[in-house]
């Protein structure tokens, strides 16, 4: 009689060594594996629901100013330290780890307009409504020493913003006109005017560093080259625009922050129209900082809010607020992309998470597959009704959502009046202007 | 003015000497006495145009009246400028005065001015526009990347590696200094005698392990042949060295190492393989000395090793066996082999069925050799060829077979529609009037039809038969109705809800290739479905309602195409392919979900550089560009006066 036996191969599931990976005999057949779609689409809409419970977004709220928070500027070299300007002159500079005041500088009198940290890190700008412009060491004082600016250059009119060049010794402050100053020198190197009005805000470009914008106070969007000392051009908005960002990975795009609750991506060679047109917010946006990765930005607005925006999409992706959030005036995305630091009316400044259900944290291998994993499903399934509904549903505070009510029915009583407006008139003789045509008013070159 | 005006108005002061009312050419001279002498004045005159020749810049000189304005686009100050007064133009009406015309002129400076600002803003707008458009292909390419990691440029790692650290570390304090230079002056004498000592240690051990190895050979003959050998390297150094102190005893003793070699060459180990006895062995045959020499040699041979020949008979003896074996074991085995090969069932059948296929293979191509030596070159073309029409006549016969069991189904169906349901069969027959296609074959609809025509119209039946003809020749292949029926038979079919199959052979039972399970098993598992919900085009024969429509599932279906795409099956094609590791590999699995953008935590992500793209970044700094545009700075300067 014959006896069958079992025989296998120890090479198909002996493992060479120990660190080598167990060998899981699997068949794909997928005759064995049914109903691929309504499983993954079950485990979409679990991982979206997830995403929804595991949101809490907010970190840390750091005290300690004694008035408005005006200005925030981030550490180029260090990403633990954030330094802030308030309205009764003072500068404070954090640290985020450990969530302290690390020093604090009586710097101006009046309120600190504007900011900016030197691109090594080693000393940063202040200017102030007493017309000053003070540069100090990122170090504190040494034992016995007075906290003391490095130099301190008085000017003739107050400076409302500052921005420090991306790679060399040269500043730029605004005021009545932009001025580019050496670090070196008393007097402006070059000053760069057009026409006679109070300029915001003024910023570098951070690829072609020779480029600068600047927002003024009749509306329009100046940009400027540093080398030829020549305004470029100029357009006119609607509103006035409270400041502009730089997209730090696509050299001719800029984000306005305008009075008007919107904001508009410009590519900066063709400003007639604007790339994007961005809205969400309820109440004049304040500040916008763009992610280092240029994917996103984050506006802060009057409308105790702040948003993040993708910069490909016209609405926004996320809305961050607290009950004891007053209007933000300042905001900035830390250099890693992690977080987001806003300062408010109400003497604080929140570190928040840029992501809102991301874990913190070290990821062991499995869990970030899974994390990769939720999220390739999120995005296939992102198109379906009740997935797209969880995933956009936000909790907002009831007078963001009246007024997003409110400024919806306006808005479609405009659109319907333009409409009917059309439709009873000669056909050609009203013009239809687009959405994001209508707010700009013109271009000057 | 030039200086050769200068010289010319001096001549014409010269000439014109009589001349009493001259043109006033300086303003300074405005305030001169008419009521002076001739030569006075002229010498007057003379001084003042030497004067003017020299200091041009006083007769420029701009007396203010007025606060002075600054010039700017929207101030336009009246100060008097250097212009001639001409007494046409104070007879002239007042409306085109000199000083209008200065203010004309002053505007127009300024809009000029205004113009020229406007065209170097454009052509520095066009300057820039052009040095941003190369970064067109890098940030298009960076947008359509299926994953951006970020930091983009590969970045030095913050903390330097260990080697670096102490390559680079220096001794400072005086303490540190002197254990340096302890360290490393007496480097290299410890390490020669270190390796010295190193070097004796492993001689050492290898001659106690050779020792040891040795001590445990029993052989007697080795343990000879060692100490012959060791004797013989003793001469050999002891011969060296007389060589080296006495020469004679060396030549001597040579001497004596010669004769104990001679005795050794005569001894009969060399009897066969010597130089000698080989020439000999060959030269045997020819030469009858040499056959001599070699036959003294073997009797001197055999009768030395006498006692030994016993033993090399019983060697020869076995040797010749073993030849002979050698010689027919092979061809026995061989044979053997074959034999066992035949006989082995397996091996036969084999062999049996290749001679099967070898025969079978041989056969045609031995009957059709002398017709396909003619044809060799196409013989291969023309058999598929062959093989291809063989198919395409029996795809033909299953057809026409087809077709026959179709006829015969369709026929019966009707039969039984007809016995059914009379008014639909009207509508049917009605629609087949209108086809008007094989009413000979169908007795059956054929009667449906000739009754309802009876009904309605029996007249011109016979007209149209010609006609009818021509159009049912038109029409042969096709016959509408019944692919009508047959797909609304099949929507129903297909609408009906199916019985579920639980069934799982080998459960409980014995499982394997062609068996099934008991019915027992499958009347227990098989569970049969509800029916469903009548038809919405259950008394509608003409209309096939489809019901594929779900309302429970159309809520959690997606309604609008998204964005980029163009038609549903893409947007079916993404969502049916599965992601998971459930269905995926596992490589599959990580390339199928990788992110768009990954960043890693605490690392700081900089702005984009022209070096990280490749790109050349101007050499030049942005400060020394201004720097070295001292005209345009000195311009905003005196704007900003």
């Amino acid at each position: 009689m014959k006896v069958k036996m079992l025989s296998r191969n120890p090479d198909n599931y002996v493992r060479e060594t120990k660190f080598d990976l167990q060998r899981v005999p699997r068949n794909y057949d997928p005759a064995l594996h049914p109903f691929e779609v309504p499983r993954e689409y079950v485990r979409a809409l679990n991982a979206t629901k997830l995403e929804r419970v595991f949101a809490k977004p907010f970190l840390a709220s750091l005290d300690g100013h004694r008035d408005g928070v005006n200005c925030l500027a981030k550490h180029p070299k260090n990403l633990a330290t954030v330094l802030s300007g308030a309205c009764d002159g003072e500068v404070r500079i954090w640290n985020l780890t450990q969530r302290k005041c690390i020093r604090t500088i009586q710097a101006h009198e009046g309120f600190v307009r504007g900011i900016c940290t030197r691109f090594c890190g080693t000393s940063f700008f202040t200017v102030g409504d007493d017309k000053t412009v003070k540069q100090w060491k990122m170090d504190g004082p040494g034992y016995g020493e007075e906290e003391e600016p490095l130099h301190t250059i008085l000017g003739k009119t107050v400076y409302t913003g500052i921005d420090h060049h991306w790679k060399e010794a040269v500043f730029a402050t605004c005021g009545q006109q932009v001025d580019i100053w050496d670090e070196q020198r008393t007097n402006p190197i070059c000053s760069m005017t057009w026409g006679f009005d109070s300029i915001s805000s003024v910023k570098f470009n951070p690829i072609e560093t020779f480029l600068l914008g600047s927002c003024a106070s009749d509306r329009n969007i100046v940009l400027y080259d540093m080398r030829q000392a020549t305004p470029l051009k100029k357009v006119i908005l609607d509103m006035r625009t409270n400041t502009i960002c730089w997209n730090p990975m696509e050299a001719f795009i800029f984000t306005a922050a305008n009075e008007d609750y919107n904001l508009y991506t410009f590519d900066m060679r063709a400003l007639d129209t604007p790339v994007m047109v961005h809205m969400d917010h309820v109440s004049a946006v304040l500040d916008v900082d763009y992610s280092p990765t240029g994917k996103e930005f984050v506006s802060a607005s009057f409308d105790k809010s702040i948003r993040i925006f993708p910069v490909d999409k016209s609405r926004s992706r996320e809305v961050y607020h607290t009950k004891r959030m007053q209007h933000v005036i300042c905001v900035k995305w830390t250099s890693d992309s992690k977080y987001i630091m806003c300062g408010s009316d109400e003497m604080n400044i929140r570190l928040w998470k840029a992501n809102a259900s991301e874990k913190l944290g070290v990821l062991t291998s499995r869990e970030k597959a899974a994390k990769d994993y939720n999220q390739k499903l999120k995005e296939k399934f992102q198109h379906h009704p009740h997935i797209k509904r969880i995933a956009r549903h936000r909790h907002l505070p009831k007078s963001i959502y009246s007024q997003i009510q409110e400024q919806r029915i306006m808005k479609e009583a405009r659109r319907r009046k333009e409409v009917n407006r059309i439709k009873h008139s000669k056909p050609g003789s009203v013009p239809v202007v687009s959405e994001k045509k209508k707010h700009i008013v013109a271009v000057v070159k | 003015m030039n200086a050769n005006q200068v010289v010319e108005s001096l001549l014409a002061l010269s000439q014109q000497e009589e001349l009493v009312d001259l043109p006033k050419d300086h303003p300074l001279s405005e305030s001169e006495d008419e009521g002076d002498s001739d030569g006075e004045r002229k010498h007057q005159k003379l001084l003042e145009a030497i004067h003017s020749l020299y200091d041009k810049n006083r007769q420029k000189l701009i007396e203010r009246s007025e606060a002075g304005l600054k010039v700017s686009e929207f101030n336009v100050s009246s100060k008097g400028s250097g212009e001639k007064l001409v007494l046409a133009d104070l007879l002239e009406p007042v409306e085109t005065s000199s000083f209008l015309a200065t203010v004309k002129k002053q505007l127009n400076r300024v809009k000029s001015k205004k113009v020229i600002e406007q065209i170097h803003r454009e052509v520095a707008f066009s300057e820039t526009s052009q040095i941003l458009s190369r970064w067109d292909p890098f940030i298009l390419k960076n947008r359509q990347a299926e994953q951006l990691a970020f930091p983009l440029g590969k970045e030095q790692p913050a903390i330097a590696p260990i080697e670096h650290v102490l390559s680079g570390w220096k001794a400072r304090t005086p303490l540190e200094q002197e254990i340096f230079t302890l360290l490393h002056k007496n480097k290299q004498p410890a390490k020669m005698h270190r390796a010295e000592l190193q070097r004796a240690w492993a001689l050492q051990s290898y001659y106690e392990a050779k020792a040891q190895r040795e001590k445990k050979i029993k052989n007697k003959k080795y343990h000879k042949e060692v100490i012959k050998k060791g004797k013989a390297k003793k001469a050999l150094k002891d011969f060296e060295q007389l060589q080296k102190v006495n020469p004679t005893a060396a030549l001597e003793e040579l001497e004596k190492i010669e004769n104990a070699r001679m005795i050794e060459r005569m001894s009969l180990k060399y009897q066969s393989s010597g130089k000698w006895a080989k020439s000999k062995a060959i030269m045997a045959k020819y030469d009858l000395e040499a056959h001599q020499a070699m036959q003294e040699q073997l009797a001197k041979n055999k009768e030395l090793t006498e006692k030994l020949q016993v033993a090399f008979e019983s060697e020869e003896e076995e040797g010749g066996t073993k030849d002979v074996e050698e010689l027919f074991v092979p061809e026995v085995v061989n044979e053997v082999q074959k034999n066992v090969d035949g006989l082995n069932p397996w091996m036969l059948r084999s062999y049996t069925s290749n001679t099967k296929e070898v025969a079978t293979q041989e056969d045609p191509e031995q009957l059709p050799e002398p017709a396909a030596h003619k044809v060799s070159g196409s013989e291969r073309e023309e058999r598929p060829v062959a093989e291809e029409e063989n198919l395409l006549r029996g795809f033909e016969e299953r057809r026409s077979l087809r077709k026959r069991s179709e006829l015969n189904q369709d026929v019966e169906p009707a039969d039984s529609q007809k016995t059914k349901d009379s008014s639909s069969q009207a509508v049917l027959s009605e629609l087949r009037a209108l086809t008007n296609s094989e009413t000979e074959e169908k007795p059956s609809v054929q009667e449906a039809k000739s009754k309802f025509r009876g009904d309605c119209s029996p007249g011109p039946e016979r007209g149209t038969c010609p006609r009818r003809g021509i159009i049912k020749e038109a029409f042969a292949g096709d016959d509408v109705i019944r692919d009508f029926l047959k797909e609304k038979k099949e929507a129903v079919e297909a609408s009906k809800p199916k019985d579920v199959d639980l069934i799982l052979p080998g459960w409980g039972e014995w499982g394997g290739v062609g068996l099934k399970p008991s019915a027992k098993k499958r009347r227990r598992f098989l569970i049969k479905a509800p029916e469903g919900p009548p038809r919405k085009d259950k008394n509608l024969p003409n209309v096939i309602i489809s019901e594929k429509r779900n309302i429970h599932a159309a809520a959690h279906q997606v309604r609008v195409l998204p964005y980029p795409l163009t038609h549903h099956q893409q947007f079916e094609r993404t969502i049916q392919t599965p992601v998971g590791s459930t269905w995926n590999t596992q490589r599959a699995f990580h390339k199928l979900t990788t992110l768009k953008v990954i960043t890693k935590p605490g690392r700081i992500i900089k702005p984009i550089k022209a070096e990280d793209v490749g790109y050349q970044s101007s050499s030049r700094s942005d400060l020394s560009a201004i720097q070295r545009n001292p005209k345009q700075i000195t311009r905003h300067k005196k704007q900003l006066k």
